[in-house]
């Protein structure tokens, strides 16, 4: 048993393993992590939507003890992430810190956001730093428009949408 | 105690442990999931070696406590001169993957094992791990008998 409250160290320590034994490894555990979140998600979302997504963050700030802001907006919510205190203990840790964990989260919920019809930018920022970003949208143009708007202020984004 | 975590806490990550282990083993075979439990134990908690190394099981017992009851999991823990007795009556892992009606794995006791193992490796302290139930084990830390 690893306790819930030392888990992401360990999962620190798995990223680090599956990412030295080679190329494209690391892309197949955070698929993997995304199929095992749709089972606990998906449904949820398909039929919640938006308002699903919130109240799951909302549960996420509380036990996870985030500094976060979630606010709705026309169409979707916005998630500000001031101090992720998944990355902040990855970071506060004896071993050294994989250089590619916030890729984890992108990458579980990007695709599961698709699969359950909704429209998500992400923007990571700094790996170093405990805060990001991410503007989650049930409607094709919204998610369009704020992608506009990111890319015009040179916000290096990624989006589960072409 | 190098980690000492407060506020909430967030339960789903029990799952998270079992898939990654499962994943670990299925991919990378059992040397694949020793070697990041290894990793987990001497790296992360090397505090925790470092003093066992030194012939103080103070960290480790103060690990065990702080955590099991942050977790609300019950146990018996017996501290005497040359051993440290933790009984745990039900695995908090084990009661929350019942609770979420997710799949349990022995790996996590495995996990339990071997973290104990590499901690004692090449120290005063052998520790023996003894599984009473599906969620109930009992681990003792014992000073070896001196050459």
């Amino acid at each position: 048993m690893i306790f819930s409250d030392l888990y992401v160290r360990f999962y620190n320590e798995a990223f680090k393993f599956v990412d030295a034994q080679g190329p494209g490894e690391l892309e197949k555990f955070f698929a993997a992590i995304s199929g095992n979140v749709e089972k606990r998600m998906l449904e949820k979302l398909k039929t919640g939507g938006i308002d699903a997504l919130f109240e799951h963050y909302r549960m996420i700030r509380r036990e996870e003890n985030c500094e976060m802001t979630l606010t709705r907006i026309p169409h979707g919510m916005e998630l500000a992430m001031d101090g992720c205190p998944s990355l902040g203990k990855v970071l506060d840790n004896d071993a050294a810190p994989s250089p590619r964990y916030c890729e984890h989260c992108v990458n579980w919920s990007l695709p599961l956001y698709r699969k359950a019809g909704l429209f998500c930018i992400y923007s990571i920022g700094e790996r170093d730093v405990p805060q990001c970003r991410e503007w989650i949208f049930d409607n094709a143009e919204s998610a369009y428009s704020k992608r506009s708007e990111l890319l015009s202020a040179r916000v290096n984004i990624q989006c589960n949408f072409e | 105690m190098r980690y000492r975590e407060t506020g909430n806490l967030h339960y789903t990550f029990h799952d998270s442990v079992r898939f990654v282990m499962d994943y670990l083993s299925e991919h990378y075979g059992q040397a694949g999931l020793e070697e990041v439990i290894r990793a987990n134990a001497l790296e992360v908690h090397r505090s925790i070696k470092n003093r066992l190394d030194a012939g103080d099981p103070s960290e480790l017992v103060a690990h065990w406590i702080y955590y099991l009851n942050r977790e609300e999991a019950p146990c018996n823990i017996h501290i005497a001169a040359n051993t440290v007795t933790i009984e745990i009556p039900e695995c908090p892992a084990f009661r929350e993957l019942h609770k979420m009606g997710r799949p349990v794995s022995e790996h996590l006791c495995l996990g339990t094992r071997l973290t104990n193992q590499f901690w004692c490796e090449n120290s005063p302290f052998e520790c023996v791990h003894e599984k009473l139930g599906e969620a109930h084990c009992r681990q003792t830390f014992k000073r070896r008998a001196k050459a």
